[in-house]
């Protein structure tokens, strides 16, 4: 109960601050929507319509009676309803996140692990060099260099566009291999790091040498002891991941054409689009919580498990 | 020190020479325009090649390596403090203080980064200052949120639980007992962030965002460089390795810190 | 999760072969075009970005047709002018909207007075200004009558202003008709997801006939390197807006067709006129003198397009005087006239334009080559929604306002250069000029109106309200197995088009 009034203070108070912000910056929406050849009379019907010739603090007011009512208003510049819109760009953002995420896991966890575990060995050594030198790409700069080699030099994969894996599921996963590695490159050098971190922390603790000492077997220790309690960063860090990805992938999107909610959002802020960007912010807002929701509920059952576990091992 | 933390030091060290000397390292101005050598490919009076405006490629990668440097680490120290600080005290008490801090972490991180900048720039003018500040609230619950779920970790370990029973006091745990142990993790992310923060500059600089032109920063030389990927590839190439290498430095640096600071790993 | 993972390879692999078959030509029927953005709206009345131009003409057809070299023909509609004040306007018979609905004077008179309400907030009013009112005469005959003779009026009509919607679709989709558009042109629109496609069918019923190709897809790519790469890719068939920079790398590929022509646009920045530094005549002119525009042709447009002296491009034919060259570019000169102003060295200016890079650098071009004779020039980059602001508030020394033209010299000159005209960012007043731009959109001789542009023209240039910079040309490319018509304005009319 107490967790849901929060929630609800942090969207309204992401909320508000969006209203303003948005408000602050400069440009007519309804200049926006016109072009240059907007006339005077047409502009003092847009702000009418869209009553944005009524005090900030009404605006807002109205604004929130809609959206309690589950009415996200309607885009300035294009008519659309905003939620519609917001949902069929957030489509393609979760699959193109979760792409990437399932990606940068699956490498990630077994290699930083296996790097904790032959700690200063040569296969540590090389891991980490490759996982630094991973993350020290800039990813716009390897989704380009990804494109001119796939797309270019050698023809096999479209070099943008989205197609939907209802329609098309196999045009789908073509289209979704160069931006899942480009995000999800990154992701796994950054993973890797964080568990090989974690990893050799739990390692030098005091119950697994005494683990170790007891004679348990090295795989044992690993994945019965260490592991788990490595658990509580990553999945901190995976939860920051996915939340990044939803706000992050702008640059991806834009690079692959790809139509997500960060394309959407900034498409939005930049034509002055009061709802949408309202509609975005609160939608990503309720995202993150969500994500924090889970990642919490985790925490609590890894906690679980470190309280036992490091009272056995200990004891 | 580790031979990779070595390396570490050494390019960073090369970096910050040559970024703090660019003034006297550069061979041209940077912003000086030749239209009598447009897209030149990299030669022996020009190094790296130059520019669609035929400004010298190397002496722009010198600037333009010190700007980005500059905004990056100063955002990130700002956001280290400000989020470990933040993050710690938020995992030790708990109760509300946790609950307040991490609400406004969220509320932060669910917002769109590029909202921060572009009201930024609006209300104080696109400069590269406010992309600065704009990058650093943005990393600032990145830090906050893992201080925190650190210091939730170590707050149960042994010797924590050993200072409250002896009786110290809050503020001396927090400071001598948790903040070295849950800063480590924190080290490796902060060499990370220096990375995404080059990054995000230079997302913000391509929207017209952070500095103004002809002022180079090496986000905003890639940025340019895409559309002559395929005429100019070396317009590319050299601020996308400058980035890399320097990143690097800083990654491997961070590697050597963490080594360094957490005395169980020796 | 390995397992996860070899599925998903497995599956990329037993996908690979339908890639090269996917939007290839070998598709006939379909013809997937990239484009530089998504379009905003649909609906004709609303449209007021250049990103609409490459998919309107195929969802809209205009009552009256325009030709690549600008001859107006009949279209939806044929018309006689008895006199300056009057047009009338027959419809073709039987025709139908893609709702099945007719096209008569009735719907079309629905439509001018929508786009004539303030409510609607309709951009076609500016354009729309002289007409007074749109009389009902026959169930497929309607009268346009003006206020004042307006020449330009039959080529407006051949553009947004003329395409024609069902009154029904507007009535029953209300804020929806922008993203289902019904019209009457060659396609009708099947979907249209933002950011991703826009998917358009061939209209059996279009006046012309059906169409050659049965299905168009409109995929919007921003990133000018991944739309190229993509047409060579054989993923579009067609796409919009070439960067000039790779003109050569694809006109050596042998599978591709590129076109180019004068466009009907002009790419300058106003003066402000009203405030100093540039309320002194000689600072702007000294300004335009310092500026290289042949620099900039070869460094931003790689040679394409034209320098540009004054607002008519040589694609307006008639009006357009090679011989105009009223400046030089002339360092000795903007250093005396930066003297002679008496202003105070260097002169501190911002030159505030839009974050484009092609804009950025002609903005670097402009502040390097200023700083040389007198100035102090900073650049603040801003986005094109504020630029519109700014412009309108006059909130500059000198601002990028690129303009993306009409087919009439009146579309490029009157609305620039009048006293209070709706694109008159530099706050310029000359009444003879406005006397002269007011007779030009009057008369019906084609000799006389170009010779009163011309004189416009020479008064605008000693006065240096703007600095212009060039004529954009039109730059597409296709896969060379797609014939199609380039028009000036970028449009594609993809009626015309068909598969080799």
């Amino acid at each position: 109960m107490k967790r849901l009034l929060s929630a609800v203070l942090v969207l309204f108070g992401s909320s508000v601050v969006a209203f303003l912000l948005i408000r602050l910056a400069p440009g007519d929406p309804a200049l926006a929507r016109l072009g240059l050849e907007a006339d005077p009379a047409s502009v003092a019907a847009i702000r009418r319509t869209f009553a944005l010739d009524q005090p900030i603090v009404l605006q807002y007011v109205h604004w929130l009676s809609h959206v309690v009512a589950g009415d996200l208003g309607r885009s300035l510049q294009t008519g659309r309803p905003v939620l519609p819109l917001i949902l069929g760009a957030l489509g393609p953002t979760v699959l193109l996140s979760l792409a990437a995420l399932v990606l940068s896991t699956a490498i990630a966890i077994p290699a930083g692990v296996m790097a904790a575990s032959r700690h200063e060995k040569l296969s540590d050594y090389l891991l980490s060099l490759a996982a630094i030198c991973a993350l020290s790409v800039p990813s716009f700069w390897l989704g380009m260099l990804l494109v001119l080699a796939f797309t270019i030099h050698l023809p096999v994969l479209p070099a943008s566009g989205y197609v939907s894996p209802v329609v098309d599921p196999g045009g789908f996963l073509l289209h979704l291999v160069l931006p899942t590695l480009t995000l999800g490159i990154a992701l796994a050098a950054s993973s890797l790091r964080i568990t090989r971190a974690a990893m050799l922390e739990i390692l030098g603790a005091d119950f697994i040498r005494t683990a170790r000492a007891k004679g348990l077997r090295r795989r044992a220790v690993l994945s019965r002891h260490a592991l788990p309690n490595a658990m509580v960063p990553i999945v901190t860090l995976l939860g920051l991941q996915m939340g990044q990805l939803f706000g992050g992938v702008v640059v991806t999107e834009t690079l692959f054409a790809w139509p997500g909610l960060g394309k959407l959002t900034v498409d939005a802020v930049f034509a002055r689009d009061y709802p949408v960007v309202q509609g975005a912010v609160l939608v990503t807002a309720t995202l993150f919580l969500l994500i924090n929701l889970s990642t919490d509920l985790l925490y609590t059952r890894l906690d679980a498990r470190i309280g036992s576990i490091a009272g056995g091992g200990a004891s | 020190m580790g031979p990779r933390a070595r390396v570490g030091v050494v390019i960073v060290a090369v970096t910050m020479v040559a970024v703090l000397l660019a003034p006297m390292l550069a061979p041209y101005n940077p912003d000086a325009l030749e239209f009598a050598s447009i897209l030149a490919p990299p030669g022996a009076s020009h190094l790296f090649g130059t520019d669609d405006l035929g400004r010298d490629v190397f002496s722009r990668v010198l600037f333009g390596a010190r700007a980005s440097f500059m905004v990056s680490l100063a955002s990130v120290f700002i956001a280290f403090l400000t989020g470990t600080m933040a993050g710690i005290a938020a995992g030790y008490y708990g109760g509300w203080i946790d609950e307040a801090l991490m609400a406004v972490a969220n509320a932060i991180l669910g917002f769109p980064g590029i909202l921060i900048g572009l009201a930024l720039a609006a209300t104080a003018g696109p400069r590269l200052e406010n992309a600065l500040i704009a990058i650093a609230i943005v990393d600032i619950p990145v830090f906050a949120r893992l201080a925190r779920s650190q210091a939730l970790v170590v707050r149960e370990l042994g010797y924590v639980m050993a200072d409250r029973a002896v009786g110290l006091g809050h503020f001396h745990i927090l400071t001598r007992t948790m903040t070295p142990n849950v800063v480590s993790p924190l080290i490796v992310q902060a060499s990370l962030l220096v990375a995404s923060a080059v990054i995000m500059e230079s997302y913000l600089s391509f929207l017209g965002l952070s500095a103004q032109p002809p002022t180079p920063t090496l986000g905003s030389m890639l940025r340019q460089a895409m559309g002559f990927l395929d005429q100019a590839p070396w317009l590319a190439w050299f601020p996308g390795v400058a980035i890399f290498l320097g990143v690097l430095g800083f990654n491997l640096l961070g590697d050597g810190l963490r080594d360094y600071l957490d005395p169980q790993q020796r | 999760m390995r397992s996860i993972t070899r599925r998903t390879f497995a599956a990329l692999l037993a996908t690979v072969p339908l890639l090269s078959t996917r939007g290839h030509a070998g598709h006939d029927d379909t013809l997937a075009v990239g484009i530089a953005s998504d379009p905003v709206t649909l609906d004709p009345a609303l449209m007021s970005s250049y990103f609409e131009i490459s998919v309107q003409f195929n969802i809209h057809e205009p009552l009256l047709h325009m030709t690549p070299d600008f001859r107006i023909e009949p279209g939806l509609a044929d018309w006689t002018a008895p006199d300056p004040l009057t047009y009338h306007l027959t419809l073709r018979p039987g025709l139908t909207f893609h709702d099945g609905t007719p096209v008569d004077a009735a719907a079309a008179k629905f439509n001018f007075d929508r786009m004539l309400d303030p409510a609607t907030g309709s951009p076609r009013r500016l354009e729309l200004a002289p007409v007074a009112a749109v009389d009902v005469t026959g169930p497929l005959t309607f009268t346009i009558r003006l206020s004042k003779p307006y020449v330009p009026l039959l080529q407006v009509l051949a553009l947004r202003a003329g395409m024609l919607v069902s009154p029904h679709a507007v009535q029953a989709l209300g804020p929806d008709f922008g993203s289902k558009a019904v019209g009457a042109g060659p396609y009708r629109v099947v979907r249209w997801t933002k950011n991703s496609e826009l998917v358009l069918e061939r209209f059996d019923g279009y006046w012309r006939g059906p169409a050659p190709i049965g299905r168009i897809v409109f995929e919007p790519v921003v990133d000018e390197t991944a739309r190229i790469t993509s047409l060579r890719a054989g993923t579009f068939q067609l796409v919009d807006g070439v960067p000039p920079q790779m003109l050569g790398l694809i006109g050596r590929d042998p599978a591709l067709t590129l076109k180019q022509m004068p466009g009907l646009g002009f790419n300058a920045f106003s003066f402000n006129t009203t405030r100093p530094p540039f309320s002194d005549v000689r600072l702007r002119r000294a300004m335009i003198a310092s500026f290289d525009p042949d620099t900039a042709l070869h460094a931003v447009y790689f040679g394409t397009g034209a320098v540009a002296y004054g607002a008519i491009p040589p694609s307006q034919i008639w009006a357009y005087d090679p011989g105009f060259k009223p400046y030089r570019y002339d360092h000795v000169l903007a250093k005396s006239l930066v003297r002679d102003s008496g202003a105070a060295t260097p002169v501190e200016l911002t030159i505030t334009v839009t974050n484009t890079p092609s804009q950025v650098r002609i903005a670097e071009i402009l502040q390097a080559q200023a700083n040389l004779v007198g100035f102090n020039a900073a650049i603040r980059q801003i986005d094109p929604t504020s630029l519109i602001t700014v412009l309108r508030r006059r909130d500059f020394d000198i601002a990028i306002s690129p303009w993306s033209g009409r087919s009439d010299p009146d579309g490029n000159m009157f609305g620039w250069f009048t006293d209070g005209g709706p694109f008159n960012f530099s706050g310029y007043r000359n009444d003879d000029v406005t006397g002269l731009l007011n007779a030009a959109r009057a008369d019906s001789d084609q000799i006389n109106r170009a010779k009163l542009y011309r004189a416009a023209q020479a008064q605008i240039a000693t006065d240096a309200p703007m600095l212009f910079v060039v004529f954009p040309a039109t730059i597409q490319a296709s896969s060379a197995s797609l014939e199609w018509n380039q028009f000036p304005d970028g449009a594609f009319q993809l009626q015309f088009a068909r598969y080799r």
